[in-house]
């Protein structure tokens, strides 16, 4: 089982610390249920509550991520500039709307009131039940993760279909990975309280729009109220925390909400999910191509339509001609994620008025952002040409091939339409095992 | 990818370029086999703008997919593994010399503007 070994600093070191002092204080975990959601309400119930559903428990790890909006159907997450739609994770079986009904385990039962504290974990079970997140954790936690990992892929004492799983992937790039945590435990722990909306003010202050409030709580004292909500032993975790740790936490904010992916300039996150291998054959089983749908063929009026991947500066797009089979081209929509080239592209192809074309859109959008509805019979062309970083041959390329953040199976790794899609920092690590497993599907010995 | 997995309406034609390490990697089999599952006939090809005559020699792969539509891909096995590979100067125009492209310098020229 792959994941990132990475090094982390000693702050990142509470929570698992945390963590390693709750299993130790509750050392048997209930049979087939384990996460961090567990444990944290181990550590604020002081006791597991029997009401804990174990059969609808999964863990949703995120960057920090400002929540905007909640409807019935989307989530709406602004990552720094940049908003990310996710759309909610349905349960085909029965229907109902996972993300917003009661599979949000409260966690705040020992909350003194405050309205923006609590600890809430997101639940989507038929994410985990499709995805079976790998369990990725920094190896300072370890005794959680032989754990979880017994329980995974333990065949004996498994089952897949009620579990919990998730964890998280964290890229080494990440300062810290407690901060995630504690930042995925505010915002879920604001989400329930239903917070309207939250917008990291001067990455020192979240605002937070409740229904009718707006209060504004500093992050230092988000996290220390969270760490109020664990056992009485958290004292020392207290101390650790103020040992420098805000501060940290506060320009680990600052870098994710202006840092840059690679050439794109672009606050983009990625992340990976990974399933178990006892998780693939329903992964595999859920793979539903038989409809073999393809756009039928337009009129010359309504003439052809282009989606342009990876349309850099353009060259592709002047490769195209401006007929196919006597169907006129006449619309291309072009995607990229870097500012850079889109303007180029703009410049070269003054969109919306080039040639004989009358529509035509430039858009600065990460393909993995892109969702089935956004593409499905809408082109009768696409064109792509990823990035070829990940197969150079020249002296010193990294050849990372798939395990690119930037490779097309990036995007293989999204779950179907209507299951949460969301992302992660981009240093993000593409797990070894989830390219076998796509390999194995397909056919090839790994 | 997973967009062509799950679409409803795919498009009828995809067309991609990459670098010429692309064509072994593991990226390409997986993409590969994705469009043999959704039904789309492929061709391969290993280009480079030298034989179309240019002076340059740019090896890149080229891949067309052209939907079937059928489940699964109804040409044969063949085109998913076969590239065309295009090498310089065999069965193409003969390439230019990039002389042809150059405005020769006469000597006295050089001599008359030593600048130019």
């Amino acid at each position: 089982m792959h994941h990132r070994v990475a090094d982390f600093p000693q702050a990142c070191s509470f929570l698992g610390w945390s963590l390693h002092f709750l299993l130790m204080q509750f050392g048997s975990i209930v049979r087939g249920v384990l996460s961090i959601a567990d444990l944290l309400q181990i550590g604020i119930n002081n006791a597991f509550d029997r009401s804990f559903d174990p059969d609808k428990v999964t863990i949703v790890v995120c960057e920090p991520l400002l929540l905007q909006g909640i409807d019935n159907s989307h989530v709406t997450l602004t990552v720094g500039t940049e908003p990310v739609e996710f759309i909610v994770n349905h349960d085909r079986t029965s229907g109902c709307n996972d993300f917003l009904e009661s599979r949000w385990y409260n966690l705040r039962s020992n909350c003194n009131g405050h309205a923006s504290i609590g600890m809430r974990v997101v639940l989507f079970k038929d994410f985990v039940s499709k995805w079976g997140m790998e369990l990725t954790i920094p190896p300072s936690y370890s005794m959680f993760k032989t754990k979880v990992y017994e329980m995974i892929y333990n065949d004996d004492e498994y089952d897949d279909d009620d579990n919990i799983n998730i964890v998280w992937n964290v890229a080494p790039a990440v300062q810290s990975t407690v901060d995630i945590t504690l930042l995925l435990i505010i915002i879920n722990a604001l989400l329930q309280t239903q917070i309207i909306s939250l917008r990291l003010h001067d990455s020192n202050i979240i605002d937070l729009h409740m229904t009718n409030t707006a209060i504004q709580v500093p992050i230092p004292q988000l996290l220390g109220d969270i760490l109020d909500q664990f056992s009485a032993h958290s004292y020392a975790l207290s101390s650790e925390l103020s040992n420098n740790f805000i501060q940290r936490m506060v320009e680990y904010i600052n870098k994710k909400i202006i840092s840059s992916r690679g050439m794109s300039n672009s606050n983009h996150l990625f992340m990976k999910n990974v399933c178990s291998d006892k998780k693939r054959s329903r992964y595999l089983a859920s793979f539903d191509i038989a409809s073999s749908g393809v756009k039928p063929l337009p009129e010359y009026s309504t003439g052809l339509t282009v989606l342009e991947f990876f349309s850099g500066i353009g060259g592709m797009r002047l490769s195209l001609p401006s007929h196919i089979n006597g169907i006129p081209i006449t619309s291309i929509t072009a995607y990229d994620c870097n500012d850079i080239a889109n303007q180029i592209y703009h410049h070269n192809f003054h969109i919306n008025h080039i040639d004989n074309i009358p529509k035509s859109a430039l858009k600065r959008m990460l393909i993995d952002y892109l969702s089935v509805s956004d593409v499905d019979g809408v082109a009768d062309i696409w064109t792509m040409s990823p990035p070829c970083q990940p197969y150079t041959t020249t002296r010193n390329s990294k050849q990372l091939d798939e395990k690119d953040n930037r490779s097309l199976t990036h995007s293989l790794t999204h779950p179907f339409t209507h299951s949460l899609t969301y992302s992660l920092t981009h240093s993000l690590t593409y797990s070894l095992t989830h390219s076998s497993l796509i390999l194995d599907r397909m056919g090839y010995s790994t | 990818m997973y967009l062509l997995l799950n679409m409803k309406m795919r498009p009828r034609w995809i067309f991609l370029e990459n670098v010429q390490g692309f064509c072994e990697s593991n990226t390409l089999k997986i993409f590969k086999e994705v469009l043999r599952l959704c039904g789309y006939n492929i061709k391969q090809y290993m280009l480079s703008p030298g034989i179309l005559g240019i002076p340059n020699r740019r090896m890149r792969y080229y891949l067309t997919a052209c939907h079937s539509g059928a489940g699964e891909a109804v040409g044969g096995s063949d085109d998913y593994n076969t590239v065309y590979n295009a090498i310089d100067g065999e069965g193409s125009r003969s390439a230019c010399k990039i002389q042809n492209y150059i405005e020769e310098l006469s000597v006295l020229t050089l001599l008359r503007n030593p600048f130019l």
